[in-house]
């Protein structure tokens, strides 16, 4: 099972050069100073990270928009 | 041996500014200048044709006075956005230079894995006919597909036409090379209905998920390290995209050129416009080059001053 620190060092080693203590883990990433190709960069390497694959209709449903859904969609499909 | 003589290029003086359209197409300025890299795209006239690029290109080479048209035996078009479906480009551009009717000719049907393609493709073919004079040309005007109020591929393309002097007594020798195809993800760059539709997401993860290993391979191929190059020429997909490669395989920013932002990506002129800048810089012995994009499809070499 994977938890918002996870999700928190891949956007570090992102080098998107966002101050990730300050992100909020239930808005919006893309609320947050995080462009869709940062996103791109950051769901690349949790799919990577976490042998996960990630519909691209989920990403349109926002079901990958925040640091939580993120977690939870990644241990969804771990279970 | 044979190998690159010289490279001539055109860029059409055209240009549409990506920042003056960014409101209208919905687009940020600051992800456009600072993520993408590409302030304007060249645009081709109406009237110009693929085979009018590669001319136009020639005719730089030409000025030169190393080529002489009339010893040329082989020509080779990289497109997928031809005059007509048929004939060949290839075969009117041999009419317009006025080459001579001893000389082959035929198109190669790739994208941005086109140049180190189309080296391979030449040089193989021209030692196995025991050619001495070759041109390569690269002409893949995007504009011709694109709808313009499309931000994820109206921002980025640009039209542009390459020329390269295969010949003996080479500038640079073409090294082992890798290829590559990942059919199943053929729908990610795509033309349907003559227009060009990109899925952004599927490209990126496509060239993240390759291109680092097969740039690896390469230099192992070719008995190398990344130390030994001198230049890294990465397809100008865009900015980002050559950043994030770059950091993937921890090269040296100085040696890993940016150059398309007053242009674009222009397909498999990408690589040879950056190369026709290193040409003449004695410097630089030892380039890696790696082409990736539509198909899907990528290819990589490394090429050696002589």
């Amino acid at each position: 099972m994977i938890t918002g620190v996870d999700i928190l060092r891949i956007i570090r080693e992102s080098d998107i050069g966002i101050d990730t203590e300050a992100l909020d883990h239930r808005r919006p990433l893309h609320e947050q100073q995080i462009d869709s190709l940062d996103m791109m960069t950051i769901l690349f390497e949790v799919e990577k990270r976490f042998s996960v694959s990630i519909a691209e209709a989920d990403i349109e449903n926002d079901l990958l928009a925040s640091i939580d859904q993120i977690v939870q969609y990644v241990n969804a499909r771990a279970a | 041996m044979i190998g690159i003589s010289d490279i001539a290029s055109y860029i059409p003086g055209n240009r549409i500014s990506n920042l003056d359209r960014c409101e209208a197409l919905g687009a940020d300025k600051a992800f456009v200048s600072n993520k993408i890299g590409i302030f304007s795209v060249a645009r081709k006239a109406v009237h110009e044709e693929t085979s009018d690029l590669c001319c136009a290109a020639f005719e730089r080479l030409r000025q030169r006075g190393r080529v002489e048209p009339s010893r040329i035996q082989a020509v080779v078009v990289c497109t997928q956005n031809p005059d007509y479906s048929l004939p060949h480009t290839s075969a009117i551009v041999h009419g317009k230079l006025g080459l001579p009717e001893q000389c082959a000719a035929f198109d190669i049907s790739l994208g941005c894995s086109g140049y180190v393609y189309g080296l391979a493709v030449i040089e193989g073919f021209m030692k196995g006919a025991g050619l001495a004079h070759g041109l390569l040309f690269t002409a893949d005007p995007y504009s011709k597909i694109i709808d313009e109020n499309d931000k994820n591929t109206s921002l980025l393309f640009g039209d542009a036409a390459t020329v390269t002097y295969v010949a003996e007594s080479p500038v640079f020798a073409t090294g082992r090379s890798t290829f590559g195809t990942r059919g199943k993800g053929y729908e990610g760059l795509i033309c349907r209905d003559k227009t060009l539709s990109m899925n952004g997401r599927a490209i990126f993860n496509f060239a993240a998920s390759t291109v680092p290993d097969d740039v690896r391979n390469s230099l192992a191929m070719n008995g190398l390290s990344i130390g030994d190059i001198d230049r890294f020429l990465i397809h100008q997909g865009s900015k980002y995209i050559v950043e994030f490669l770059s950091k993937a395989l921890e090269l040296p920013p100085e040696k890993t050129p940016f150059e398309c932002a007053e242009y674009g990506n222009t397909v498999s002129s990408s690589l040879p416009l950056m190369l026709e800048n290193v040409l003449g810089d004695a410097s630089i012995r030892r380039v890696l080059m790696t082409g990736f994009g539509v198909g899907l499809s990528w290819a990589t070499t490394v090429l050696f001053r002589q």
